[in-house]
């Protein structure tokens, strides 16, 4: 680069161009980012409210994860009350001395029971009341 | 969502390229800053709406340029109004103030389309496709705005072109 009285001149344009790379653009003061960012700042929820809303959203999918599987284990508990209800009449009895009802099936019986509600066998005489006394005498049956 | 901390983490990683950008294009800091609090405004609404900056670069400039283009069009004018001859677009030891004068002063004196070429390829690096890119026009356009504005420079600073 030539300097005189009317300016700089450049021996070509790649001389320019280094002539022009050689400078850096401005940067914004130290306390320009805070005026910039102000507004946006105002605008984005802060960092402890997103973490609590992030949780927020986590709690409530795993409250609805575990209320989908309570709701379907009420449901499925009502279904068998209401099958147990639709049982025929000859297959409930008393328990003497009981105030409890009682359930008895053959083991064929608490098979299709089990199959129909999908229930493992031995889980199901409990949940029906059938004592163990009550299996053996049914499975003897 | 972004939040606030990460609108930090942004600005330390792109802030002050962005700054040089725009201050080149409006060419006044009050201006460069109204302009970039706009672009972070805007910034956190796209990522309300679910945006994800998956290249950050490209989408900070474009929408840098925006807010520059459309607060020049609201100023109504094109070209830099130097109104302070002290004005500043470039930065520089202060043994060359003198050289950093005249060149943001020419700079200053191009018509925005090959400054901004001009700024883009020799202060931030990017080559004539993401600069096409970034302005929606093709390489070779990029390229000649940026030939046009290296010849318009070189009359300028010998003097020869007219001066703002």
């Amino acid at each position: 680069m030539n300097e005189d009285e009317g300016g700089r001149r450049f021996s070509d344009e790649d001389e320019l161009e280094r002539w022009i790379s050689s400078f850096a653009p401005v940067s914004p003061g130290s306390d320009a980012r805070d005026r910039i960012l102000e507004p946006a700042r105002r605008a984005a929820p802060s960092g402890r409210l997103q973490r609590w809303w992030d949780e927020a959203m986590e709690g409530l999918g795993d409250l609805l994860f575990a209320t989908r599987w309570s709701m379907a284990t009420v449901a499925l508990l009502f279904g068998l009350n209401l099958a147990v209800d639709r049982l025929p009449l000859q297959m409930v009895r008393k328990v003497p001395g009981g105030g409890r009802s009682s359930l008895s099936m053959s083991r064929q019986e608490r098979r299709d029971l089990s199959e129909l509600t999908g229930i493992e066998a031995g889980w199901l005489s409990g949940r029906l009341g059938l004592s163990s006394e009550e299996m053996r005498k049914s499975e003897r049956r | 969502m972004v939040e606030a901390l990460k609108l930090d983490e942004i600005w330390e990683a792109w802030g002050g390229p962005l700054y040089g950008f725009v201050l080149s294009l409006v060419g006044c800091p009050k201006d460069a800053e109204d302009v970039l609090q706009d672009v972070f405004l805007a910034l956190v609404k796209a990522f309300k709406g679910g945006l994800e900056l998956q290249h950050p670069r490209a989408y900070l400039y474009r929408s840098a340029r925006n807010e520059a283009h459309r607060h020049l069009r609201r100023r109504g004018r094109n070209a830099l109004p130097i109104s302070d001859e002290r004005i500043m677009l470039v930065e520089a030891p202060p043994a060359r103030q003198d050289e950093a004068l005249d060149l943001s002063r020419a700079l200053a004196a191009l018509p925005v389309d090959q400054r901004e070429v001009v700024v883009l390829k020799l202060h931030h690096a990017m080559t004539f496709q993401e600069i096409g890119d970034l302005l929606d026009v093709s390489p070779n356009t990029a390229a000649s705005r940026h030939r046009y504005g290296l010849e318009k420079l070189r009359d300028l600073l010998a003097g020869e072109g007219d001066r703002p």
